[in-house]
Protein backbone atom coordinates (compact mmCIF):
# COMPACT_ATOMS: atom_id res chain seq x y z
CA UNK A 1 0.00 0.00 0.00
CA UNK A 2 2.47 2.35 0.94
CA UNK A 3 4.63 1.35 -2.10
CA UNK A 4 1.60 2.11 -4.49
CA UNK A 5 1.24 5.32 -2.42
CA UNK A 6 5.10 6.39 -2.85
CA UNK A 7 4.86 5.43 -7.03
CA UNK A 8 1.48 7.16 -7.12
CA UNK A 9 3.13 10.59 -5.78
CA UNK A 10 6.09 10.40 -7.44
CA UNK A 11 3.82 9.85 -10.89
CA UNK A 12 2.24 12.97 -9.87
CA UNK A 13 5.29 15.26 -9.15
CA UNK A 14 6.81 13.76 -12.06
CA UNK A 15 3.51 14.75 -14.14
CA UNK A 16 4.01 18.51 -13.20
CA UNK A 17 7.29 19.01 -13.68
CA UNK A 18 7.01 17.38 -17.04
CA UNK A 19 4.19 20.05 -17.69
CA UNK A 20 6.37 22.45 -16.19
CA UNK A 21 9.10 21.93 -18.38
CA UNK A 22 6.85 21.36 -21.50
CA UNK A 23 5.43 24.58 -21.19
CA UNK A 24 8.70 26.18 -20.46
CA UNK A 25 10.22 24.93 -23.59
CA UNK A 26 6.74 25.86 -25.35
CA UNK A 27 6.79 29.31 -24.30
CA UNK A 28 5.45 31.98 -25.83
CA UNK A 29 7.67 34.79 -27.35
CA UNK A 30 7.08 37.97 -29.10
CA UNK A 31 9.51 39.19 -31.77
CA UNK A 32 9.33 43.35 -32.17
CA UNK A 33 10.90 45.72 -33.95
CA UNK A 34 12.15 48.91 -31.92
CA UNK A 35 13.19 52.16 -32.32
CA UNK A 36 14.62 54.76 -29.87
CA UNK A 37 12.31 56.90 -28.00
CA UNK A 38 12.69 59.95 -29.47
CA UNK A 39 12.64 57.99 -32.48
CA UNK A 40 9.94 59.57 -34.93
CA UNK A 41 9.57 56.25 -37.37
CA UNK A 42 6.51 55.31 -37.67
CA UNK A 43 5.04 52.05 -37.76
CA UNK A 44 6.32 49.48 -40.37
CA UNK A 45 4.13 46.97 -41.87
CA UNK A 46 6.07 43.61 -42.27
CA UNK A 47 6.65 44.18 -46.33
CA UNK A 48 8.20 47.19 -45.65
CA UNK A 49 10.46 45.08 -42.65
CA UNK A 50 11.94 42.94 -44.98
CA UNK A 51 12.94 45.41 -47.79
CA UNK A 52 14.37 47.43 -45.30
CA UNK A 53 16.36 44.20 -44.39
CA UNK A 54 16.93 43.24 -47.26
CA UNK A 55 18.97 46.74 -48.10
CA UNK A 56 16.37 48.66 -49.86
CA UNK A 57 15.86 52.00 -49.30
CA UNK A 58 12.51 53.11 -47.16
CA UNK A 59 11.82 56.30 -46.43
CA UNK A 60 9.61 57.69 -44.52
CA UNK A 61 7.84 61.09 -43.18
CA UNK A 62 10.80 62.31 -45.10
CA UNK A 63 13.67 60.34 -43.39
CA UNK A 64 15.55 57.43 -44.40
CA UNK A 65 15.05 54.62 -41.88
CA UNK A 66 17.93 52.69 -41.01
CA UNK A 67 18.07 48.99 -40.66
CA UNK A 68 20.77 47.67 -37.69
CA UNK A 69 20.90 43.81 -37.48
CA UNK A 70 20.66 42.64 -34.35
CA UNK A 71 23.02 39.24 -33.81
CA UNK A 72 23.75 39.85 -30.33
CA UNK A 73 21.35 36.82 -29.74
CA UNK A 74 21.90 33.97 -32.62
CA UNK A 75 18.45 32.08 -31.92
CA UNK A 76 16.73 35.33 -32.15
CA UNK A 77 18.65 36.48 -35.48
CA UNK A 78 17.61 32.83 -36.79
CA UNK A 79 14.06 33.29 -35.62
CA UNK A 80 13.77 36.59 -37.59
CA UNK A 81 14.99 35.36 -40.50
CA UNK A 82 13.00 32.39 -40.98
CA UNK A 83 9.46 34.35 -39.60
CA UNK A 84 10.18 37.82 -41.37
CA UNK A 85 12.81 37.26 -44.16
CA UNK A 86 11.35 33.44 -45.01
CA UNK A 87 15.27 32.72 -46.02
CA UNK A 88 18.10 31.17 -44.88
CA UNK A 89 20.98 32.81 -43.50
CA UNK A 90 23.45 32.22 -46.53
CA UNK A 91 20.14 33.13 -48.33
CA UNK A 92 19.65 36.13 -47.08
CA UNK A 93 23.59 37.39 -47.15
CA UNK A 94 23.93 35.87 -50.65
CA UNK A 95 20.48 38.55 -51.42
CA UNK A 96 22.13 41.17 -49.84
CA UNK A 97 24.97 41.58 -51.13
CA UNK A 98 23.33 40.94 -54.33
CA UNK A 99 21.08 43.64 -54.03
CA UNK A 100 23.66 46.07 -52.93
CA UNK A 101 26.04 44.97 -55.49
CA UNK A 102 23.34 46.12 -58.22
CA UNK A 103 21.58 48.98 -56.81
CA UNK A 104 24.56 50.53 -54.76
CA UNK A 105 23.68 51.27 -50.86
CA UNK A 106 24.46 49.24 -47.86
CA UNK A 107 23.89 45.93 -46.50
CA UNK A 108 22.51 46.60 -42.87
CA UNK A 109 24.94 46.91 -40.01
CA UNK A 110 25.55 44.02 -37.86
CA UNK A 111 25.64 44.28 -33.76
CA UNK A 112 27.06 41.65 -31.54
CA UNK A 113 27.31 43.37 -28.46
CA UNK A 114 23.89 44.76 -26.79
CA UNK A 115 25.63 47.99 -25.45
CA UNK A 116 26.63 48.81 -28.66
CA UNK A 117 23.42 48.33 -30.11
CA UNK A 118 21.36 49.92 -28.37
CA UNK A 119 24.28 52.80 -28.27
CA UNK A 120 23.35 52.91 -31.93
CA UNK A 121 19.63 52.72 -32.06
CA UNK A 122 19.81 56.10 -29.61
CA UNK A 123 22.15 58.23 -31.54
CA UNK A 124 20.00 57.47 -34.87
CA UNK A 125 16.67 58.76 -34.91
CA UNK A 126 15.65 56.81 -38.09
CA UNK A 127 16.90 53.27 -36.48
CA UNK A 128 15.17 50.56 -36.12
CA UNK A 129 16.07 46.75 -35.08
CA UNK A 130 14.35 43.47 -33.89
CA UNK A 131 14.42 42.22 -30.49
CA UNK A 132 12.49 39.84 -28.34
CA UNK A 133 9.47 41.79 -26.72
CA UNK A 134 10.28 40.87 -23.03
CA UNK A 135 13.88 41.71 -23.42
CA UNK A 136 12.85 45.52 -25.49
CA UNK A 137 10.83 46.81 -22.07
CA UNK A 138 13.75 46.05 -19.71
CA UNK A 139 15.76 48.43 -21.88
CA UNK A 140 15.46 52.41 -20.83
CA UNK A 141 15.05 54.35 -23.65
CA UNK A 142 13.74 52.28 -26.51
CA UNK A 143 10.14 51.70 -27.54
CA UNK A 144 8.28 48.84 -29.31
CA UNK A 145 7.20 50.17 -32.54
CA UNK A 146 5.76 47.17 -34.52
CA UNK A 147 4.87 43.26 -33.07
CA UNK A 148 6.61 40.94 -36.27
CA UNK A 149 6.03 37.93 -34.86
CA UNK A 150 4.32 35.56 -31.96
CA UNK A 151 4.51 32.23 -31.41
CA UNK A 152 5.48 29.38 -29.77
CA UNK A 153 9.43 28.57 -29.35
CA UNK A 154 10.91 25.23 -28.66
CA UNK B 1 51.89 57.50 -64.47
CA UNK B 2 50.84 60.45 -62.86
CA UNK B 3 47.06 60.95 -61.31
CA UNK B 4 44.86 63.60 -63.73
CA UNK B 5 42.22 66.13 -62.51
CA UNK B 6 39.62 63.51 -63.68
CA UNK B 7 41.30 60.61 -61.52
CA UNK B 8 42.16 63.10 -58.12
CA UNK B 9 38.52 63.90 -58.21
CA UNK B 10 37.22 60.30 -58.47
CA UNK B 11 39.60 59.74 -55.64
CA UNK B 12 38.51 62.70 -53.81
CA UNK B 13 35.10 62.46 -54.16
CA UNK B 14 35.32 58.52 -52.84
CA UNK B 15 37.64 59.55 -49.53
CA UNK B 16 34.87 62.10 -49.19
CA UNK B 17 31.58 59.99 -49.05
CA UNK B 18 33.66 57.33 -46.88
CA UNK B 19 33.32 59.22 -43.72
CA UNK B 20 29.59 58.88 -44.03
CA UNK B 21 28.12 56.08 -41.94
CA UNK B 22 26.28 54.96 -44.76
CA UNK B 23 29.38 52.99 -46.86
CA UNK B 24 30.03 49.81 -48.73
CA UNK B 25 33.26 48.57 -49.59
CA UNK B 26 33.49 45.24 -51.23
CA UNK B 27 36.11 43.12 -52.92
CA UNK B 28 35.23 40.60 -55.41
CA UNK B 29 38.31 38.33 -56.12
CA UNK B 30 38.90 35.26 -58.39
CA UNK B 31 40.98 32.47 -59.58
CA UNK B 32 40.47 30.92 -62.80
CA UNK B 33 42.26 27.88 -64.60
CA UNK B 34 41.12 26.96 -67.89
CA UNK B 35 42.11 23.72 -69.53
CA UNK B 36 41.15 23.64 -73.28
CA UNK B 37 41.34 20.76 -75.33
CA UNK B 38 40.37 19.41 -78.60
CA UNK B 39 40.59 22.92 -80.38
CA UNK B 40 39.19 22.90 -83.79
CA UNK B 41 40.73 24.24 -86.04
CA UNK B 42 44.66 24.57 -84.85
CA UNK B 43 45.81 27.56 -86.18
CA UNK B 44 43.66 30.17 -85.56
CA UNK B 45 44.10 33.72 -87.11
CA UNK B 46 44.53 36.20 -83.88
CA UNK B 47 42.47 39.06 -84.25
CA UNK B 48 44.03 42.54 -84.37
CA UNK B 49 43.92 43.21 -80.42
CA UNK B 50 42.92 39.49 -79.78
CA UNK B 51 44.98 36.77 -77.64
CA UNK B 52 45.91 33.17 -79.03
CA UNK B 53 43.42 30.72 -77.68
CA UNK B 54 46.40 28.84 -75.24
CA UNK B 55 45.41 24.91 -74.19
CA UNK B 56 45.71 26.38 -70.49
CA UNK B 57 45.40 29.28 -68.82
CA UNK B 58 45.45 30.49 -65.52
CA UNK B 59 43.83 33.70 -65.05
CA UNK B 60 42.86 36.39 -62.25
CA UNK B 61 40.56 39.50 -61.53
CA UNK B 62 39.62 41.65 -59.13
CA UNK B 63 36.47 43.36 -58.83
CA UNK B 64 36.33 46.29 -56.46
CA UNK B 65 32.75 47.50 -55.23
CA UNK B 66 32.13 51.21 -53.54
CA UNK B 67 28.57 52.41 -52.57
CA UNK B 68 28.18 55.12 -50.66
CA UNK B 69 25.25 57.29 -49.30
CA UNK B 70 25.37 61.16 -48.12
CA UNK B 71 21.74 62.33 -48.20
CA UNK B 72 19.96 61.13 -50.96
CA UNK B 73 22.86 60.98 -52.42
CA UNK B 74 24.17 57.91 -53.95
CA UNK B 75 27.36 57.74 -54.97
CA UNK B 76 28.28 53.90 -56.62
CA UNK B 77 31.79 52.68 -58.43
CA UNK B 78 33.49 49.71 -59.69
CA UNK B 79 36.27 48.64 -60.91
CA UNK B 80 37.76 45.82 -62.47
CA UNK B 81 40.99 44.76 -62.50
CA UNK B 82 42.20 41.80 -65.04
CA UNK B 83 44.83 40.10 -66.41
CA UNK B 84 45.46 41.06 -70.14
CA UNK B 85 42.95 43.91 -69.77
CA UNK B 86 43.85 47.57 -68.53
CA UNK B 87 42.09 48.31 -64.75
CA UNK B 88 38.73 49.83 -66.18
CA UNK B 89 36.52 51.68 -64.24
CA UNK B 90 33.17 49.33 -65.00
CA UNK B 91 30.63 51.66 -63.28
CA UNK B 92 30.68 55.47 -61.50
CA UNK B 93 27.27 56.64 -61.06
CA UNK B 94 26.22 59.26 -58.76
CA UNK B 95 22.24 59.13 -57.87
CA UNK B 96 19.39 61.13 -56.11
CA UNK B 97 16.86 58.75 -54.33
CA UNK B 98 13.89 60.52 -55.41
CA UNK B 99 11.76 57.97 -52.86
CA UNK B 100 11.71 54.91 -51.42
CA UNK B 101 11.18 53.13 -54.79
CA UNK B 102 13.17 55.39 -57.17
CA UNK B 103 16.66 56.77 -58.11
CA UNK B 104 17.71 59.11 -60.85
CA UNK B 105 21.38 58.45 -61.90
CA UNK B 106 24.29 60.38 -64.10
CA UNK B 107 27.77 58.71 -64.82
CA UNK B 108 28.61 55.06 -66.61
CA UNK B 109 26.36 52.09 -65.54
CA UNK B 110 25.17 48.76 -67.02
CA UNK B 111 22.93 49.38 -69.65
CA UNK B 112 19.61 47.70 -68.64
CA UNK B 113 19.44 44.53 -70.67
CA UNK B 114 18.42 41.05 -70.04
CA UNK B 115 19.17 39.18 -66.52
CA UNK B 116 22.97 38.54 -66.39
CA UNK B 117 24.07 42.13 -66.65
CA UNK B 118 21.84 43.81 -64.06
CA UNK B 119 22.19 40.93 -61.86
CA UNK B 120 25.80 39.82 -61.67
CA UNK B 121 28.34 41.07 -63.89
CA UNK B 122 31.48 41.17 -62.82
CA UNK B 123 30.82 40.13 -59.10
CA UNK B 124 31.58 36.08 -60.67
CA UNK B 125 31.08 35.25 -56.52
CA UNK B 126 27.63 36.09 -57.07
CA UNK B 127 26.94 34.05 -59.96
CA UNK B 128 26.28 30.11 -59.79
CA UNK B 129 28.30 29.37 -62.59
CA UNK B 130 31.69 30.19 -63.29
CA UNK B 131 31.51 31.25 -66.54
CA UNK B 132 28.09 33.68 -68.08
CA UNK B 133 26.08 33.72 -71.47
CA UNK B 134 28.71 34.66 -74.52
CA UNK B 135 26.20 37.15 -75.50
CA UNK B 136 26.50 38.97 -71.88
CA UNK B 137 30.36 39.24 -72.34
CA UNK B 138 32.04 42.53 -71.48
CA UNK B 139 35.53 43.23 -72.96
CA UNK B 140 36.92 42.66 -76.08
CA UNK B 141 36.52 40.66 -79.49
CA UNK B 142 34.14 38.68 -77.74
CA UNK B 143 31.37 41.19 -76.91
CA UNK B 144 29.05 41.69 -79.36
CA UNK B 145 26.79 44.69 -77.01
CA UNK B 146 27.34 47.55 -75.74
CA UNK B 147 26.95 46.72 -72.13
CA UNK B 148 28.17 49.76 -70.51
CA UNK B 149 26.71 53.06 -71.38
CA UNK B 150 27.11 57.11 -70.07
CA UNK B 151 24.32 58.89 -69.36
CA UNK B 152 21.49 59.13 -67.13
CA UNK B 153 19.46 55.85 -65.66
CA UNK B 154 16.13 56.28 -63.97
CA UNK B 155 15.39 52.98 -62.08
CA UNK B 156 13.29 51.94 -59.70
CA UNK B 157 9.84 50.12 -58.65
CA UNK B 158 5.68 50.18 -58.76
CA UNK B 159 4.04 48.55 -56.11
CA UNK B 160 1.46 46.73 -57.01
CA UNK B 161 -0.45 45.19 -53.64
CA UNK B 162 2.06 42.27 -52.63
CA UNK B 163 3.36 42.16 -56.43
CA UNK B 164 6.10 45.10 -57.83
CA UNK B 165 6.52 46.38 -61.51
CA UNK B 166 10.20 47.28 -61.86
CA UNK B 167 11.41 50.07 -64.61
CA UNK B 168 14.59 51.10 -65.79
CA UNK B 169 15.10 53.79 -68.68
CA UNK B 170 18.03 55.35 -69.76
CA UNK B 171 19.85 57.54 -72.35
CA UNK B 172 22.96 58.23 -72.80
CA UNK B 173 25.93 57.51 -75.06
CA UNK B 174 27.10 54.40 -75.91
CA UNK B 175 30.34 52.61 -77.22
CA UNK B 176 32.55 52.89 -80.55
CA UNK B 177 33.78 50.54 -82.31
CA UNK B 178 37.22 49.85 -81.91
CA UNK B 179 40.11 47.55 -83.87
CA UNK B 180 40.02 45.29 -80.41
CA UNK B 181 35.56 45.60 -79.95
CA UNK B 182 33.09 47.94 -78.53
CA UNK B 183 34.78 50.50 -76.35
CA UNK B 184 32.45 52.28 -74.02
CA UNK B 185 32.89 55.74 -72.63
CA UNK B 186 36.24 55.69 -70.80
CA UNK B 187 36.57 58.44 -67.77
CA UNK B 188 40.29 57.80 -67.61
CA UNK B 189 40.62 59.00 -70.84
CA UNK B 190 37.93 61.41 -72.15
CA UNK B 191 40.32 63.33 -74.37
CA UNK B 192 40.81 60.40 -76.70
CA UNK B 193 37.50 58.76 -76.35
CA UNK B 194 36.83 59.23 -79.97
CA UNK B 195 33.11 59.55 -81.29
CA UNK B 196 30.15 57.66 -79.16
CA UNK B 197 26.54 58.60 -80.24
CA UNK B 198 23.05 57.72 -78.50
CA UNK B 199 22.00 54.85 -76.71
CA UNK B 200 18.68 54.46 -75.28
CA UNK B 201 17.59 51.50 -73.46
CA UNK B 202 14.21 50.46 -71.25
CA UNK B 203 13.78 47.09 -69.41
CA UNK B 204 10.29 46.13 -67.38
CA UNK B 205 10.18 43.42 -65.19
CA UNK B 206 7.38 41.54 -63.02
CA UNK B 207 7.82 40.52 -59.58
CA UNK B 208 5.17 38.39 -58.16
CA UNK B 209 7.22 39.53 -54.57
CA UNK B 210 9.31 41.70 -53.99
CA UNK B 211 11.36 40.16 -51.72
CA UNK B 212 12.18 36.84 -53.40
CA UNK B 213 14.11 37.16 -56.41
CA UNK B 214 11.12 35.66 -59.02
CA UNK B 215 11.30 38.02 -62.23
CA UNK B 216 10.15 38.05 -65.51
CA UNK B 217 10.30 40.90 -68.16
CA UNK B 218 11.65 42.25 -71.42
CA UNK B 219 13.66 45.14 -72.77
CA UNK B 220 14.79 47.18 -75.73
CA UNK B 221 17.56 49.36 -76.56
CA UNK B 222 18.77 51.40 -79.31
CA UNK B 223 22.19 52.47 -80.56
CA UNK B 224 24.33 54.19 -82.43
CA UNK B 225 27.75 52.64 -82.65
CA UNK B 226 30.25 54.75 -84.76
CA UNK B 227 33.20 52.77 -85.94
CA UNK B 228 36.87 53.46 -86.64
CA UNK B 229 37.25 50.73 -89.25
CA UNK B 230 37.64 51.42 -92.40
CA UNK B 231 34.73 49.72 -94.28
CA UNK B 232 31.93 50.36 -92.10
CA UNK B 233 30.78 54.23 -90.66
CA UNK B 234 28.54 53.03 -88.14
CA UNK B 235 26.23 50.64 -87.07
CA UNK B 236 22.43 51.12 -85.75
CA UNK B 237 22.26 48.48 -83.73
CA UNK B 238 18.40 47.57 -82.33
CA UNK B 239 17.90 44.91 -79.08
CA UNK B 240 14.76 43.31 -77.77
CA UNK B 241 14.34 40.89 -75.40
CA UNK B 242 13.12 38.74 -72.84
CA UNK B 243 14.34 37.40 -69.36
CA UNK B 244 12.95 35.22 -66.46
CA UNK B 245 14.26 33.90 -63.33
CA UNK B 246 12.18 31.30 -61.49
CA UNK B 247 13.33 29.53 -57.81
CA UNK B 248 11.04 27.06 -56.27
CA UNK B 249 12.29 25.07 -53.57
CA UNK B 250 16.03 23.46 -54.73
CA UNK B 251 15.45 24.59 -58.05
CA UNK B 252 16.76 27.65 -60.03
CA UNK B 253 15.82 28.49 -63.51
CA UNK B 254 17.15 31.55 -65.60
CA UNK B 255 16.38 32.10 -69.38
CA UNK B 256 17.59 35.01 -71.89
CA UNK B 257 16.17 36.00 -74.73
CA UNK B 258 17.40 38.62 -77.77
CA UNK B 259 16.97 39.26 -80.58
CA UNK B 260 19.96 41.89 -82.28
CA UNK B 261 19.55 43.77 -85.56
CA UNK B 262 22.16 45.42 -87.30
CA UNK B 263 22.53 47.86 -90.17
CA UNK B 264 26.24 48.27 -90.95
CA UNK B 265 26.57 51.47 -92.83
CA UNK B 266 28.99 51.91 -94.90
CA UNK B 267 29.85 54.78 -97.55
CA UNK B 268 28.86 52.17 -100.41
CA UNK B 269 25.52 51.47 -98.73
CA UNK B 270 23.95 49.74 -95.73
CA UNK B 271 23.93 45.54 -94.95
CA UNK B 272 21.11 44.69 -92.72
CA UNK B 273 21.79 41.34 -90.79
CA UNK B 274 20.11 40.04 -87.31
CA UNK B 275 20.36 37.20 -85.29
CA UNK B 276 18.88 35.88 -82.03
CA UNK B 277 20.64 34.68 -79.28
CA UNK B 278 19.07 32.44 -76.08
CA UNK B 279 20.14 30.95 -73.07
CA UNK B 280 18.72 28.96 -70.25
CA UNK B 281 20.33 27.56 -66.89
CA UNK B 282 18.97 25.27 -64.82
CA UNK B 283 20.41 24.90 -61.03
CA UNK B 284 19.87 22.09 -58.44
CA UNK B 285 20.94 22.90 -54.88
CA UNK B 286 22.29 19.43 -53.63
CA UNK B 287 22.56 20.47 -50.25
CA UNK B 288 23.22 23.67 -48.67
CA UNK B 289 26.69 24.02 -50.02
CA UNK B 290 26.68 22.27 -53.68
CA UNK B 291 25.09 23.20 -56.12
CA UNK B 292 24.76 21.38 -59.55
CA UNK B 293 24.05 23.54 -62.88
CA UNK B 294 23.92 23.52 -66.03
CA UNK B 295 23.68 25.81 -69.62
CA UNK B 296 22.65 25.79 -72.59
CA UNK B 297 23.40 29.02 -74.90
CA UNK B 298 22.70 29.25 -78.71
CA UNK B 299 22.79 31.54 -81.78
CA UNK B 300 20.35 31.57 -84.63
CA UNK B 301 21.86 33.23 -88.01
CA UNK B 302 25.04 33.48 -86.56
CA UNK B 303 27.40 32.56 -89.48
CA UNK B 304 28.78 34.96 -91.66
CA UNK B 305 26.90 37.77 -90.09
CA UNK B 306 28.73 40.38 -90.83
CA UNK B 307 28.69 42.21 -87.76
CA UNK B 308 29.03 38.97 -85.61
CA UNK B 309 32.63 38.34 -87.83
CA UNK B 310 34.03 41.65 -85.97
CA UNK B 311 33.76 39.54 -82.93
CA UNK B 312 35.64 36.25 -83.52
CA UNK B 313 35.74 35.48 -79.86
CA UNK B 314 32.29 35.47 -79.51
CA UNK B 315 30.73 32.80 -77.92
CA UNK B 316 27.97 32.01 -80.48
CA UNK B 317 26.77 28.26 -78.99
CA UNK B 318 28.30 26.63 -75.55
CA UNK B 319 26.50 23.40 -73.42
CA UNK B 320 28.01 23.31 -70.39
CA UNK B 321 27.44 21.72 -66.66
CA UNK B 322 29.16 22.32 -63.60
CA UNK B 323 29.34 22.33 -59.48
CA UNK B 324 29.40 24.78 -56.72
CA UNK B 325 30.98 23.88 -53.57
CA UNK B 326 30.50 26.83 -51.11
CA UNK B 327 33.30 26.70 -48.91
CA UNK B 328 32.28 29.70 -46.99
CA UNK B 329 29.77 31.95 -46.33
CA UNK B 330 31.81 33.70 -48.97
CA UNK B 331 33.90 31.86 -50.57
CA UNK B 332 33.26 29.22 -53.47
CA UNK B 333 34.73 26.76 -55.93
CA UNK B 334 33.31 25.89 -59.09
CA UNK B 335 33.94 23.21 -61.76
CA UNK B 336 32.60 23.50 -64.81
CA UNK B 337 32.82 21.47 -68.67
CA UNK B 338 31.55 22.97 -71.75
CA UNK B 339 31.75 22.56 -75.07
CA UNK B 340 31.97 25.84 -77.27
CA UNK B 341 31.52 27.44 -80.15
CA UNK B 342 32.82 30.58 -81.56
CA UNK B 343 32.64 32.68 -84.63
CA UNK B 344 35.54 30.21 -86.57
CA UNK B 345 36.23 27.67 -83.87
CA UNK B 346 35.00 25.48 -81.22
CA UNK B 347 36.73 23.47 -78.24
CA UNK B 348 36.09 21.63 -75.55
CA UNK B 349 37.01 23.43 -71.76
CA UNK B 350 36.94 22.94 -68.06
CA UNK B 351 37.18 26.06 -65.57
CA UNK B 352 38.02 25.17 -61.95
CA UNK B 353 37.46 28.78 -60.69
CA UNK B 354 37.50 30.00 -56.45
CA UNK B 355 35.63 33.34 -55.91
CA UNK B 356 35.09 35.42 -52.69
CA UNK B 357 33.29 38.09 -51.85
CA UNK B 358 35.30 40.08 -49.07
CA UNK B 359 33.79 41.31 -46.60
Amino acid sequence: MIVRRIFCTFCFVYGLFALAGHSALAAERSLVLVRSEQATVPPLTEQEVRKLFLGEVLIKNGQRVQALRNLTDPFLYEVFLQKIVFMSARNYERQLLSRVFRLGGQRPPVYEDLNQLIAALKSNPAAVTFMWEDEAKTIPGIKVSTQLWQGPIE
Amino acid sequence: MPLSIRQLAFVALLLGTSHTAWAEFILFPELNGIARRDIEPHKIAIPHGGYPLRENQPDAALDIFYSADYGRLRVLAEVDIAREVDAEIERLQAGWLLGSETTAWIGRFHTPLGYWNTQFHHGSYLQTSATRPGIMEFHGLKAPLPLHIAGLLIEGAHPLENQEIHYQFSLGVGPNLQHHGLEPVDFRNLDNAGSHKLNAAVRLSYLPDPVIPDEIGGFAAYTIIPSIHKTIREIRQTIAGAFGNWEHERLRLIGELYFVSNDLVADSGTVHASFVNYNLQAEYTLHPNWTLYARAEDTLNAENDPYLDIFPEFIRRRALAGLRFDLTHNQALKLEWAGVTRQHDRFNEIILQWSAAFP
